[in-house]
């Protein structure tokens, strides 16, 4: 198993410097797609970040009425649940209600402190809505249930943020696939170019008894070495460039309250993934050319 | 019995029906030339028997495989039991005959020890002993094609398919070749197949020959010669 290994890593170091003006440019197309899907990623990965930091405002927050008996709490809760588009009610009791009110307030929290014994805040009803129901019509009628005071949500505005956050998300990992299929395509190119100028050797090692798995070893090891070798660029790329971006803009989008991932371990992810997309591209893109160029000769 | 072909025809898909019916059988160690105008037939035998087509009807049993039937996976396995030696040599041209030879080794994942081994005792068997270290275009001909010749028997094959292995040589050194392959149907046991149209090689040194013309076996002679088999004599 070694063994083939390394023979099979000599053959794939010839190809490369036998090929190198070739390796280079397929190098090169994996450095470029995969540093603007660094970007891609930044952005989107950062958006769903964003877009879970909105989810939570995108719930209706239904006070009860202090007269409702503690018994009759979850009869309002299955009449809320009974609700077209309810996924979830999650009840709050008064103490709950200024543990968060303490928490919010941070250091200075503790002097609500003194409303602990007598305290003036309503229960309340955190109820979640499944994603294409309007958030304001299930207000309106959460609102008429007898025994609710009110019924708030974080307004139609961020609805409409959440559902374009997604729209761009959604766009995004289209234009991700297509960076994919593309790099894929330019590598099996190149790989196709080295094997052509071995296709002799391979004949050869046909003649003498080489397997398929022993002929395509170097071919693939070519195709993940240059998928590695242009994943280098962007990685560097993306630890220096986001946090650059990150120190810039103070860990902030532009409105202050959407707040950017920190730099690490963020980056380090990334760098993780975009070496596991250069290998992917590689392999796969000699993958489709070697199988192409060795099915057609017994 | 080491090669058996049953009623074998073979028809490309561009409608060329390359043999018709042929029948044959070759026994272990025999020495077999194979003879024929261009176009008869004499590389499509040899593309079946070494597994690289397919015969429209009919069956090649070779060393006990049924050669038609191997999967694309299989076939280098069942290769191992042939050594294939070319018109053109086919060396490749940036490794020495050291590893031109030691390559065919490594591909059916021999150890480094063993194949220094095997690769000394074949260049010593073809006589290039000394020439090692050196590479295709530092050599002769011949001297090409005995690399070959190495590089096919290293693996210890069964059958040896020598695709006119003369036609590019000058007559003398045909002849030490001829010697050479002699040489080792003799000492290995191997069985040779040899294509050729050179009728002073087939005088000269006499074996079994088949001759084939439009893809029918038109004479199948044990004590071999050329002129008994032109045709209409």
């Amino acid at each position: 198993m070694f063994r083939a290994f390394r023979r099979h890593w000599k053959e794939a170091v010839t190809g490369i410097r036998r090929h190198w003006a070739m390796s280079i440019s397929a190098c090169f197309a994996i450095t470029l797609t995969l540093a603007l899907m660094s970007v891609l990623l930044l952005i989107i990965l950062n958006l769903s970040q964003i877009t879970m930091d909105l989810q939570d405002e995108v719930k209706v927050f239904v006070k009860i009425d202090n007269a409702v008996a503690e018994s009759d709490i979850s009869q309002i809760q299955n009449r809320i649940y009974a609700i077209d588009g309810v996924s979830e009610v999650e009840y709050s009791s008064k103490d709950n209600e200024l543990d968060k009110l303490e928490q919010e307030f941070g250091e200075s929290g503790k002097m609500f402190e003194i409303y602990r014994e007598n305290n003036p805040l309503s229960r309340a009803f955190i109820v979640s809505v499944n994603q294409g129901y309007s958030i304001a019509d299930i207000s309106s009628k959460v609102a008429l249930i007898d025994g609710v005071t009110e019924a708030n949500f974080g307004g139609a505005t961020t609805e409409r943020y959440i559902e374009g956050l997604s729209k761009i998300r959604n766009g995004g990992a289209i234009v991700i696939l297509a960076l994919t299929a593309l790099a894929i395509f330019l590598v099996s190119n190149t790989i196709k170019i080295t094997i052509y100028a071995r296709e002799e050797e391979t004949a050869i090692m046909r003649f003498v008894g080489a397997t398929n798995g022993y002929i395509r070893g170097p071919f693939l090891l070519e195709g993940i070495f240059l998928g590695i070798l242009g994943s280098i660029i962007p990685i560097i790329l993306t630890i220096f460039g986001y946090d650059a971006f990150y120190n810039m803009m103070g860990g902030k989008l532009i409105t202050g309250i959407l707040q950017l991932l920190p730099v690490f371990p963020f980056v380090g992810y990334l760098s993780g993934a975009l070496v596991g997309m250069g290998i992917i591209v590689g392999f796969v893109g000699s993958l489709i050319s070697v199988n192409r160029n060795l099915r057609w000769k017994r | 019995m080491i090669l058996e072909l049953s009623d074998v025809n073979k028809i490309y898909p561009n409608g060329v029906n390359a043999l018709h019916d042929v029948n044959l059988q070759v026994d272990e160690g025999e020495f077999v030339y194979i003879i024929g105008a261009t176009g008869s037939g004499k590389s499509t035998l040899i593309k079946l028997i070494d597994g690289e087509e397919i015969p429209t009807s009919g069956t090649v049993v070779s060393v006990g495989v049924n050669v038609g039937k191997l999967r694309h996976s299989r076939v280098p396995l069942y290769r191992r039991n042939i050594g294939v030696v070319f018109q053109d040599f086919k060396l490749l041209p940036q490794k020495t005959t050291f590893e031109n030879v030691a390559f065919a080794l490594e591909v059916i994942n021999m150890s480094d020890l063993e194949i220094r081994k095997r690769v000394r005792h074949v260049l010593n068997l073809v006589g290039l002993e000394d020439k090692a270290k050196a590479f295709p275009r530092e050599l002769s001909g011949g001297q090409q094609q005995r690399v070959a010749i190495a590089r096919a028997i290293a693996n210890k094959p069964k059958i040896l398919i020598a695709d006119e292995p003369t036609g590019n040589l000058d007559p003398d050194t045909a002849k030490g070749i001829m010697e050479l392959l002699n040489l080792i149907s003799e000492r290995e046991g191997t069985t040779v197949l040899m294509v050729t149209h050179d009728k002073n090689i087939v005088e000269q040194f006499r074996h079994r020959t088949i001759r084939l013309e439009n893809g029918y076996v038109v004479a199948d002679f044990q004590k071999g010669g050329y002129d008994h088999y032109v045709s209409g004599v």
